[in-house]
């Protein structure tokens, strides 16, 4: 398990470095000054010249990256002009909010899509197993900031069920003052504005882990052993949760786990509908305000996310199944 | 990701071919895997279905200045953001318009959602064949050549691999400009390492077989070998691979035009349609519901059609992005 936890280790290091040129070299494609770019274009022509004598931006290309990179792995993004904050300030300021909308996504992904995929693999090929592809067919076609809209105009608006855009207290803010009064307040009310934008984003995710819990499940149920489970005169509910699902849910697990990079991005658009106050909408902002240091930072720190994760779920993947740390 | 349709073949959702799973799956006798027939595919419903649904939709893109009630750009402040009046139209001077309502400028929302149906089909299209040609030919030659080129390649799609898809398009276009052809090198750029990774794989896999090597030992050089005797035989985990991406880029278009980066006025977007809607949402959901219907059912085509192709075509594993 070392060896292959130091081998996807040692894979990382390359995409990482590639990313990071990727992101360095976007103020660089940008037709005009990157320095104008970097302070907007009614800048001080000192600050200008300040700017372009401390970023290097006189040297050549590979050396500016170099001292970009070295500035970026300290933390040091340089201040978003706009904000009069450091980026770092300002990304940290919202990333929690991203990861907390992502993370709901993925519980109303799972909560819904394996019972649901259990139902249609149980009752295969009549009527529930027909209305569970149609869900999951409608589930993934659907764009997520379409449904976003239509669930507010009609949950929020139209009955007035749920609040109409923003955030409640943090999650976790909340999940602490439920530990420490008892009170669930707090909770209800984080949850009452999760709830819209998780659904949104999580639906086409929820259908992909559905179809995917029916068909490892159809497929574990024709195996040997849940015949022999079934001769021994295990029940039915048994064969089915103890034998056969938990065998069909590691590669659930896996897809949950590469779905969490996917829908760090689609929180994005997501945010944008909802009003949420995470990393997608301050990304939207920057790029219309041309405020590149922001997008930079964003960009690699979501990308970072991603490769991190889909990192934890490989070795978790080999660490569940010893099997692939073989191949 | 956003990108709904992108995730539905995260992973392929193998049809049962076990006991007691019914005929699904099983390969009709005489028939091989990779080979579609028109009576294999006529018994696909999803297929069928999709396909029905998406000759309807290229109908419309072709149709539409015909089938369109109005001009889709002439605006009309008086009529801004009209209820739909129904199968019935205003009546009078403006005849059948407004069976959907009017957007923000008083303008037929039913002719700007047929006109959008161009620019949705043709980012599809344009966008899938340009990530098809530039990621085909990365991952042809990375498969067959192998070696250092191989490992450098691959490198590079893995580099575009490791953001998600519509931050990664995003991020392009804030680099180049917020424009339609920016949005579509964008999307294109963002399916290159999938097409790359799929077709590597075919190509790999194919290398091996006694067809190619029976073409080496008669001196064929090597480019006439993978162009046309191995991409030929590759194309079938491709085919729906482009297919599913269609939906994909389709999406993302909207995504990007949604947030303003895409398609600029007066081109005719069903992303841009739906930002003016969620700007009006709370007093006119119509503005909403209908742009955004309509990407569903083209997105919604191009994932049956896929679906449909790797049932048919008992394509096994399809590798994409989430």
């Amino acid at each position: 398990m070392l060896a292959f936890t130091l081998r996807r280790l040692a894979s990382v290091v390359p995409v990482l470095f590639g990313v990071s040129i990727l992101v360095f070299l976007m103020v660089h494609l940008t037709p005009g000054d990157p320095v104008r770019l970097l302070l907007g274009e009614d800048a001080e022509p000192a600050d200008v010249e300040r700017l372009r004598a401390a970023y290097g931006f006189d040297r050549p290309l590979p050396v500016q990256y170099l001292l970009w990179l070295q500035r970026a792995l300290t933390g040091d993004f340089g201040i978003s002009i706009r904000h009069q904050e450091p980026v770092l300030t300002l990304i940290a300021g919202h990333i929690g909010a991203t990861v907390e909308l992502a993370v709901a996504s993925l519980v109303v992904a799972v909560l819904l899509g394996i019972p649901l995929g259990v139902l249609a693999a149980v009752r295969r090929n009549g009527p529930v197993d027909l209305a569970c592809l149609v869900i999951a067919l409608v589930g993934v076609s659907m764009p997520n900031f379409w449904l976003g809209m239509v669930l507010l105009a009609y949950l929020a608006v139209e009955i007035d069920l749920l609040p109409i855009a923003g955030r409640g207290p943090p999650l976790l803010d909340a999940l602490g003052e439920l530990l420490r009064t008892g009170r669930p307040g707090a909770l209800l009310d984080a949850v009452r504005f999760l709830l819209l934008p998780a659904v949104a984003l999580g639906t086409a995710v929820m259908a992909v882990v559905m179809r995917l819990t029916r068909s490892n499940l159809v497929e574990a149920l024709g195996e040997d052993y849940i015949r022999t489970a079934r001769a021994k005169g295990v029940s039915e509910w048994n064969v089915v949760y103890r034998h056969a699902l938990r065998n069909s849910l590691l590669a659930v697990v896996t897809v949950v786990g590469l779905s969490f990079g996917a829908l760090l991005g689609g929180a994005v658009v997501t945010e944008t509908v909802f009003s949420w106050p995470g990393l997608g909408r301050l990304l939207v902002d920057a790029i219309r305000q041309r405020n590149f240091p922001v997008v930079q930072a964003g960009v690699l720190l979501v990308a970072f996310l991603f490769v991190l994760v889909n990192l934890l779920v490989d070795l978790s993947y080999a660490w569940l199944d010893p099997r692939i740390r073989y191949d | 990701m956003t990108e709904s349709a992108g995730l539905d073949d995260l992973v392929a959702d193998r049809r049962p071919t076990g006991p007691g799973t019914g005929e699904e799956g099983t390969p009709e006798p005489g028939s091989r895997p990779g080979r579609l027939s028109l009576r294999r595919a006529l018994r696909s419903p999803q297929l069928v279905g999709g396909t029905v649904i998406l000759a309807g939709v290229i109908a419309v893109a072709i149709l539409a200045p015909w089938l369109s009630p109005a001009d889709p750009l002439e605006q009309n402040l008086q009529n801004r953001l009209l209820d739909p009046q129904g199968l019935g139209g205003l009546g009078g001077e403006a005849g059948r318009a407004y069976i959907l309502g009017a957007d923000e400028l008083g303008r037929d929302l039913l002719s700007r959602i047929l006109h959008g149906t161009r620019l949705s089909l043709l980012v599809g299209v344009v966008a899938t064949g340009l990530a098809l040609l530039v990621g085909g030919v990365c991952g042809a030659v990375a498969g067959y050549v192998g070696g250092w080129i191989d490992s450098v390649v691959m490198r590079v799609m893995d580099v575009l691999l490791a953001m998600p898809g519509v931050l990664l398009a995003i991020a392009i276009v804030a680099a180049l400009g917020p424009s339609l052809t920016n949005a579509v090198i964008a999307i294109a750029v963002v399916r290159v390492p999938v097409m790359a990774r799929v077709i590597r794989g075919d190509v790999l896999a194919a290398r091996e077989l006694q067809y190619v090597e029976a073409a080496r030992a008669l001196g064929i050089p090597g480019p006439r070998i993978l162009f046309r005797h191995i991409l030929p035989n590759a194309w079938v985990p491709t085919m729906v691979v482009a297919t599913l991406g269609m939906g994909t880029a389709i999406v993302t278009e909207a995504a990007l035009s949604f947030l303003g980066l895409g398609a600029q006025p007066p081109d005719i977007s069903w992303g841009r349609m739906l930002s003016v809607g969620l700007g009006v949402l709370r007093t006119d959901p119509h503005v909403t519901l209908y742009p955004g219907l309509a990407i569903f059912i083209v997105v919604l085509a191009f994932n049956l059609i896929g679906d449909g192709l790797r049932d048919v075509l008992d394509v096994k594993s399809v590798e994409q992005r989430g």
